[in-house]
Order: structure tokens, then C-alpha cells, then sequence
């Protein structure tokens, strides 16, 4: 039931509003004030014309807020940052693309659901410590707005926390988002990693 | 009357309203078509936003949800635009083309290929490439490795946020609380009474249910429809309380006069036949019709309600004791009198000013059908058959006529004269004149609060600034735009460039698509090429000679771009000219510092255009004044001879002229476009006074009199009354007519002299 509600509450999230009350309301009734959620992730991205997928990795910040810091570190050094202002990239520290959060909405939105699949499968976490592995997978109704962005079915899995995420797209190409070393805390993220966000949210 | 009617009631059914946007009255900017695109496109966009706000001291999702709630139910009452946006609805088509990959480049990619530095967009496209749920896609790839279209079109799509109107709440952090702002594209005509009041109906049921859902919310909102709103609904709330003022002294005025309201009664259904054919007229000749032409069409159709006092005073006179002869011994005077007045009109339709055209064929038309109704409707309806002996009313008259001719105020008028030179030299020490819009109207207090706060939250105007661009051809103006952007970028690299909307950041020119595509091929072709395909792997599919589109043209845009594009695209049909609206973080100062030095671009200023206008319809409307005057003149010659029609026209004349003056030293200086009208209806008044004096015979003066004083004195009540309208533009009208009435009331006498 529990994973009902969870997958439920999931869907809700990807596929409602890009920016709205729930999103926050999930993140701030998750994470107390000061914490965040730190890990790190491998991305493969899969194209359909390609036998070999395009690899990389890094670390991430997510915040009580909502604010999520996405920290590439291989093949190149590069950050994203979104807030409810909208998204940030920086490349070499310096800022090269800022969008609004409706600007580029297939974007901004995708990305929006890495922020919430974070945020509510903490929420499942918080409920049920010794939570058993599970399983969901999401496919978009025709019409809605995950469907137009070209999503054909995301399968999230994972224990306490999501631990990986497979995003097809009808176009053949397909996304996969590995999960590691999460973990929630008080702890200042580093010095550069609070430069972004701050230069983020201005 | 029943064609007129029906005329009207055809009009009402079919749903005509009331034009209340001022810049309605005025011409098209001249003969510059890119001029007066840029002014029409800005004022469009300006006067259809409205930007709500809603703040909580610490809560910024219950702000973004209430004003959420608010845009919800204007999008339901379909008052507001969902999308405000043009240019977000263009994107997404010129993403879903299926052409081979344009020449666009990003301002960042461009910038260090021209530098010469390779590397820095071949890391920014690995970044691209690596970014979750990114921009690439295994089937954009081939053609576009570096994906410099996705990253020129992300760029062309960033920053626009409030300035272009985003349709989702974006929250603003401050000390004082949390604010959430939206902004949404109005979807009726801003200047109509009927769109504002389904506007502030709509708002205020919105604003109201938020408040219920979301306790402790404070809710803003600023347009400039809410201004015109509130502007409409003071002047009909003065208009109202003026109006039962006028009416009350009108009526106790006649009553004292006549001992009966009759005759106020006649003169109503004069003016109401007058209107009534005014407003079919209008209706007939032009697609809109506006709230000024009803007031100043009105007012001077105003002119036949001395027609029906005169006629009424007539019952006064022991020789005129029958309907018939009271109109006989009127009939010469008011007869010229319309057709003075009508010269004066059509003297305005030869202004090439729709206001004065409209306000023209309003007047001519109402008047004759009042002139008409007076001459063929009073002497049926008129019941007083004996001549009434109002016994002091008439001595009185004679009394005062006894001022302007009696030996023994000889020296009282003297210093009358004296006074008004004093005056007058006062009131031409103080003359200024005063063209700025922005003084024609006190907005609301209220309204103005809330538009403050919003900026402040905003930390800019809410007003855009606008620079029109032009050059021979459409290339050219593009051309000159990117330089213009490229110069302001210069002068503030600081500032955020997604803040300067402009054609050529979402289609450059074809020159720059030239040079883009050949710093593609020339710096990014050989070793970045291979460097990105080392480094992605055989995964993208990557084609080592990637197609591309040397030259994208605006028509080669799907028609959903071309669409929202269109409204920077100024000028005839070659197109020669865009528009380019500056925000964020430049003023109009910098702007202008920039734009000097450029070929072809220049500020446009709606405030200082639409004054300019006000200042021509001003000295059109003089213009106007003084060909009616000389009309009247001429026709004064004809009808009495040349000496004799020097003195008819000297006294509307010397009215005129004063009426500015005493005005200025009365109550200050700033002559404007609604005094001169207010001038307009002095010369037809003062040369009605005079002309009906001067067709009067010796033995019937006093009653002329009386009818004069009767006359200016209801027109006084009408419309002088105005002067204390809180409206600057109806308040300059008010007291000029005052002044100019009392003037022309008092020198009508002057015009004696004429042999009958």
C-alpha cells in the first residue's frame, strides 16, 4: 500500500506541474530546514543510432528547499543548478545558459523530476526505514506533457532511496541514472559547490 | 430621428463600445511607417499586460499558489492570456523543424569562436551533452555535434522572464516577505468600458476566492487597463454628481426666468434629437467610437440649446405672441448661427486627425438635426400662446443692457476694461502650453500604490524601453540591429542580454548566418570535431561533414514562429525596419548613449510621440478655431456688409483670444489640446451670441439679452462646471469654456451697430 501511495505520489509529481506548491510542499515536508541530501550518480545515455552509450558522472546536492545542485565531473567539469527561479549551467564556474522555469519547458521539467524523484522517494525513506527493495515504472497517458516531451517510460528503483532510474524516450534513445553513496545530513556542502548555488539563485 | 435610431440600435446589437484610450484620437505618426509600427506594437503590448503579485511574509508557495488561483480565473473568464508569451510559442516550432541544422550560434559560441578559442565551445557542448535529460538526441546529432542550435535557441529563449510575460509564477525572495509575480497578455481591447469592467469584475472575484483559500495573502496587480478603468469610472462618477448639479441649476435658472421648466424641457429634446443623429452619423462613418466624441461632440452640439432659448425668451416679447412669429423673429439669427457653426466643423474635418474628424462629423450632423428640431418641433410643442409678463426678469434685462450702453457706466466700464487688460497681461506673462500626456489625467492613488510596489519587487519599470531599427531592406535593419545589441552588450557586459528582445537574437541576419556558418567550418570542423568524437564516444553518430542550412530566412519559419516573431518586424511591406525592446538591466539613459551612435536606430519614446501628437492636434484645433473665426467673418460680410461684420466678429474674436489668457492667470498656465476645443466651442458660442445680437432689433434687445445671459449661463452650468473635474483633460475644457463664456456673454453686446 505503502509503495502505492509512493508511486502515486510520484507520478504526481512528474507528471503535474513543472513548478507548483506540491513540489516545494514535498521537499520542505521531507527535509527539515538546514538538511540536504548528498550521493553521487553515473548517467549512460543510450542513443538508438549508437551501439556504445555516452557515459558520466558526478556528485549531487539537494537541499530542504528544492534547490538541487547537479555536479558533472567526468568527461568534463560542469554544473547544473535548479531553484525555483529556474535552471543554471555553469560551465568552468562560469554561468553559460540560464533559463526561467518555463523557458525550454521539456528541459527544465525532465530535470524537475530528477529534483522530485529525489525528493519523494526521501519521503518513503522517512516513513519506512527498513524499507524493502522496490520497483515502479511510470508511462506518460497520450497527451500529457511527459508524453509530448518524448518520454515513452521511466522505471525508478531502489531501497531507502531511489538507486536508479531508467528513462526511455520514444525516439529509441534511452537514459540511465545510477544512485550512490546517499546520504542526508546538516553538513555545509563544499565551498564551490555553495558558490554555485548561491550564483544560481541570484 | 427613426433613421437614426435605427442606425443605433443596429450599432448596439451589434456590440459596438466606447473607446476610451486617449492615443485613440490622435493620427498615425506621420508618413513613417516604422515609427509608427514600433509605437503601435509597444503601446499593443504595453496596454494589454497585467502583472499580478501576491506576497506572504514567509510563505512563497502559498503566494505563488494564490496568484496562481487569481491567473487561473482570469483564464477561465477568458479575460487573460494563459500565454502572454509570443515568443515561447515560436520556439518549440522552430525546435520541431526538420531542417538541417541553421547557422545560429549562441553569443557565447560565437564570441570565442571569433576569439579564436575552439576548446571553450567544444567543452560547453560536452556539457550539453552530458546534461541530464539533455539537449541531445540521437537523431539531432548527426548534423549539430556541438549542439549549437539547442544552446542559440536556450539562449534566445532565457531571460525574457517578466519582462515578456511568463506564465508561471515566479517567486521573489525580499526582506520584507515573499513575493510571487505573474504577468499575462489581456485578451480584450484594454480602453473599452466594457472589457475594463469584465477585467475588474473578473479580478476581484479572483482575488477574493484566493484570499478565502490562502488567509494572510496580499494580492497586487497593475495594468494599464486598471488604470483606464478607474480613470472611466472617476469622470463618470464626476460626470454624474456635475451633471445633477448642472441639471439643478439649469432648472432653477429657467423657473426664475420663465416661471416654468418648459422650455429647459424643449431645450433637452433638442439636444437629445442632436445626439442622437450625431451618434448614428459617427456610427455610420467610422468603426469605433470614443468617449471624447461624445463629450466634446456633445458639448458642441450644446450650441442648440441657445437655439431653444432663444426661441423660448422670445415668449417674453409682447410682439412675438404666437409659436409662428416667436420663430420668425428668431429664426434669421439661429440660421446663421448653424451655418457658422458648420463651417467651424467642417474646418475639422480638414485636420488629418481621426479625433477631430470624428468629433466633426458628430457635431455637424447633431447640430442640423437640433437646428431642425427646434425650428420644426418647438412652435408645434410650444403651449404658451399669450405672452407672459415675467415683469422684473425683463426689466432686470433692461437694467443690465443699460451696463454695456448706459451713459452713466461709462466709467464703470472703463475700469471693467482696465481690470481685463490687467488680466489679460497677467494671464500672458503666465501662458505656457502643456502636451505631456502623463498631465492629462490624475491616476488613481490607490492603483498607483500597488504599481510601485510591484516595480519595487521588480526592481525595474514595468515599461520596457523601445528602439526602432531601420535600414533599406530588411537584411539591412537586421544588420543594424545586431550591432545595436552588440554595442549595448559593450557598454554593460554586466547586464543579462536575455533582457533585449530583438528579431535577429531568434533570426540573425544573413550575413551573420553567413559568417557563423564559416567560423563552424573553419574552427570547429577539423581537430574540435574529432576531439568531441574521442570524447562522446561513437555514441552520438556524429557526421564528420555536417549538414547545414547556410541561410535561414524569416519566411523559411514555421508559420507558428513567423507569428509570434511578427511584432518585431516594422514597416511596410518590404519590412524594412524591427523593433528592439530593452530591459533589465539598461536605462533609457544608456540606451539612448548607445543608440546615438548607431546608423538607423533610434529611441522610441511613446510618452514624448503621443505628446508630440497632442501638441499637433493642438495647433490643429487652433488652426480650426481661427478658420471658423474668418468663416464666420466671411459670412458676417455678406449677410451685413464689411465695417458692420468687423463688429460682429470681434467680440467671439476678442473671447478667444482672451479666454487663454485670463485662464493662465486665473488658474495657472498649461494650455493644452482639450482648451483649444474648449476654444472651438467659445467661437461658436461667442459668434452665435453675437450674430443673434446682432440680428436682434433695437426694440427686442433687452429679451436678446436675456436670452444671452440665459444661454451662457446654462452652457456655464453644462459645462463650466467641468473646470473642477479632478481629470486634467476635462478640467482644462471646464475652465476654459467658463472663462471663454463669460468673456463672449459679455462682449456680445459690443456687436451693435448693424442697420436692419
Amino acid at each position: 500500500m505503502i509503495r502505492t501511495l509512493r508511486a502515486l505520489a510520484l507520478a504526481a509529481l512528474v507528471w503535474g506541474p513543472t513548478k507548483g506548491s506540491q513540489a516545494a510542499e514535498t521537499d520542505q515536508a521531507l527535509l527539515a530546514p538546514g538538511e540536504r541530501i548528498v550521493g553521487r550518480f553515473v548517467q549512460e545515455r543510450h542513443f538508438a543510432n549508437s551501439p556504445a552509450p555516452l557515459r558520466s558522472s558526478g556528485r549531487f546536492v539537494l537541499e530542504a528547499s528544492g534547490d538541487l545542485l547537479w555536479r558533472t565531473e567526468s568527461p568534463v567539469e560542469g554544473a547544473i543548478v535548479v531553484t525555483r527561479a529556474g535552471l543554471v549551467q555553469f560551465v568552468d564556474g562560469k554561468e553559460v545558459l540560464r533559463l526561467g522555469p518555463r523557458q525550454l519547458e521539456v528541459v527544465a521539467g525532465l530535470i524537475e523530476f530528477l529534483r522530485e524523484m529525489l525528493a519523494g522517494r526521501l519521503q518513503g525513506a522517512r516513513r519506512d526505514e527498513s524499507a524493502e527493495p522496490w520497483d515502479r515504472e511510470i508511462v506518460p497517458a497520450p497527451g500529457e506533457r511527459a508524453a509530448a516531451a518524448g518520454l515513452r517510460r521511466i522505471s525508478v528503483r531502489g531501497r531507502a532511496l531511489a538507486e536508479q532510474a531508467v528513462v526511455e524516450k520514444t525516439n529509441g534513445d534511452r537514459e540511465v541514472l545510477t544512485f550512490s553513496d546517499q546520504r542526508i545530513g546538516v553538513e555545509a556542502p563544499p565551498a564551490e559547490d555553495r558558490a554555485l548555488l548561491d550564483m544560481a539563485r541570484r | 430621428m427613426l433613421a437614426s435610431l435605427a442606425v443605433v440600435g443596429q450599432a448596439w446589437r451589434a456590440g459596438y463600445s466606447i473607446e476610451t484610450d486617449f492615443v485613440a484620437l490622435l493620427p498615425e505618426v506621420g508618413s513613417d511607417p516604422v515609427l509608427r509600427d514600433a509605437l503601435g506594437h509597444g503601446h499593443e503590448s504595453a496596454s494589454r499586460r497585467l502583472i499580478l503579485m501576491a506576497s506572504d511574509a514567509s510563505d512563497g508557495d502559498k503566494a505563488c499558489a494564490a496568484v496562481a488561483a487569481v491567473a487561473a480565473e482570469l483564464a477561465t473568464s477568458g479575460v487573460a492570456r494563459d500565454d502572454a508569451d509570443a515568443l515561447a510559442n515560436a520556439l518549440p516550432a522552430i525546435f520541431g523543424s526538420e531542417r538541417a541544422a541553421p547557422a545560429l550560434l549562441s553569443r557565447v559560441d560565437r564570441a570565442d569562436l571569433l576569439a579564436g578559442d575552439p576548446d571553450a565551445v567544444l567543452k560547453r557542448a560536452l556539457a550539453r551533452h552530458v546534461m541530464p535529460f539533455g539537449m541531445a538526441a540521437g537523431g539531432s546529432m548527426a548534423n549539430d555535434p556541438f549542439l549549437l542550435l539547442p544552446a542559440f535557441l536556450a539562449e534566445a529563449a532565457a531571460g525574457g522572464g517578466l519582462l515578456i510575460g511568463s506564465a508561471q509564477p515566479t517567486e521573489i525572495r525580499r526582506d520584507d516577505g515573499h513575493h510571487c509575480v505573474v504577468a499575462r497578455g489581456l485578451r480584450g481591447n484594454p480602453f473599452t468600458a466594457e472589457f475594463q469592467g469584465t477585467l475588474a469584475t473578473t479580478l476581484d472575484r479572483g482575488i477574493a476566492a484566493a484570499a478565502r483559500t490562502h488567509p494572510g495573502i496580499d494580492i497586487k496587480a497593475s495594468s494599464p487597463a486598471l488604470f483606464a478603468a478607474a480613470a472611466g469610472a472617476s469622470v463618470a462618477r464626476e460626470l454624474a454628481w456635475l451633471g445633477t448639479l448642472a441639471l439643478a441649476g439649469v432648472g432653477a435658472l429657467a423657473f426664475w426666468a420663465f416661471r416654468s421648466v418648459g422650455p429647459v424641457l424643449l431645450a433637452a429634446f433638442a439636444i437629445g434629437c442632436g445626439a442622437l443623429a450625431g451618434l448614428a452619423a459617427t456610427l455610420a462613418a467610422f468603426s469605433t467610437l470614443h468617449s471624447f466624441t461624445l463629450l466634446f461632440g456633445t458639448t458642441l452640439i450644446g450650441t442648440a440649446v441657445d437655439y431653444a432659448l432663444y426661441y423660448c425668451c422670445a415668449r417674453l416679447d409682447p410682439t412675438t405672441p404666437t409659436p409662428k412669429s416667436r420663430l420668425d423673429a428668431v429664426l434669421p439669427g439661429i440660421a446663421l448661427g448653424l451655418v457658422t457653426s458648420l463651417v467651424g466643423y467642417l474646418g475639422l474635418l480638414a485636420v488629418p486627425m481621426p479625433g477631430l474628424k470624428q468629433i466633426a462629423v458628430f457635431s455637424g450632423a447633431g447640430l442640423i438635426a437640433a437646428f431642425l428640431t427646434v425650428v420644426a418641433c418647438l412652435p408645434r410643442l410650444d403651449r404658451a400662446k399669450s405672452v407672459r409678463e415675467p415683469g422684473r426678469t425683463l426689466a432686470l434685462a433692461r437694467g443690465i443692457e443699460r451696463l454695456w450702453h448706459g451713459a452713466e457706466f461709462g466709467k464703470g466700464r472703463r475700469l471693467a476694461v482696465g481690470a481685463l487688460i490687467l488680466v489679460g497681461a497677467i494671464g500672458a506673462f503666465r501662458f505656457g502650453t502643456d502636451d505631456d500626456v502623463r498631465n492629462y489625467h490624475r491616476p488613481s492613488q490607490a492603483l498607483v500604490e500597488q504599481d510601485q510596489a510591484i516595480r519595487a519587487v521588480l526592481g525595474r519599470e514595468t515599461v520596457p524601453i523601445l528602439v526602432a531599427v531601420e535600414g533599406r531592406d530588411g537584411e539591412e535593419a537586421l544588420i543594424r540591429e545586431e550591432a545595436l545589441i552588440d554595442a549595448l552588450i559593450k557598454a554593460k557586459p554586466d547586464a543579462r542580454p536575455g533582457a533585449i528582445l530583438a528579431l535577429s537574437r531568434f533570426l540573425p541576419s544573413r550575413a551573420r548566418q553567413a559568417e557563423n556558418a564559416r567560423l563552424i567550418d573553419e574552427r570547429l570542423s577539423g581537430a574540435p570535431l574529432e576531439a568531441l568524437r574521442r570524447a562522446i564516444g561513437p555514441a552520438a553518430g556524429v557526421s564528420a561533414a555536417p549538414e547545414r542550412d547556410r541561410s535561414l530566412a524569416f519566411e523559411d519559419l514555421p508559420a507558428e514562429a513567423r507569428a509570434g516573431l511578427a511584432t518585431f518586424r516594422l514597416g511596410e511591406a518590404d519590412r524594412n525596419g524591427t523593433l528592439v525592446v530593452v530591459g533589465g538591466g539598461w536605462t533609457r539613459e544608456e540606451t539612448a548613449r548607445v543608440a546615438a551612435g548607431l546608423p538607423g536606430v533610434r529611441l522610441v519614446d511613446p510618452v514624448r510621440e503621443i505628446s508630440a501628437l497632442f501638441a499637433a492636434q493642438r495647433r490643429g484645433a487652433l488652426a480650426v478655431v481661427g478658420a471658423s473665426l474668418a468663416a464666420i467673418l466671411a459670412i458676417a460680410a455678406f449677410r451685413f456688409g464689411g465695417r458692420a461684420a468687423l463688429r460682429v466678429i470681434a467680440p467671439p474674436a476678442a473671447a478667444v483670444l482672451l479666454a487663454p489668457l485670463v485662464s493662465a492667470a486665473l488658474f495657472g498656465p498649461g494650455f493644452t489640446f482639450f482648451d483649444a476645443m474648449a476654444l472651438a466651442l467659445v467661437a461658436a458660442l461667442g459668434a452665435d451670441y453675437a450674430l443673434f445680437w446682432a440680428e436682434t432689433a433695437e426694440g427686442r434687445r433687452p429679451v436678446a439679452l436675456l436670452s444671452i445671459a440665459l444661454a451662457s449661463a446654462t452652457t456655464l452650468l453644462a459645462f463650466g462646471l467641468l473646470a473642477f473635474s479632478s481629470v486634467r483633460a476635462v478640467a482644462a475644457f471646464g475652465s476654459t469654456v467658463f472663462v471663454g463664456i463669460v468673456l463672449a456673454a459679455l462682449f456680445a453686446p459690443l456687436a451693435r451697430g448693424r442697420a436692419r
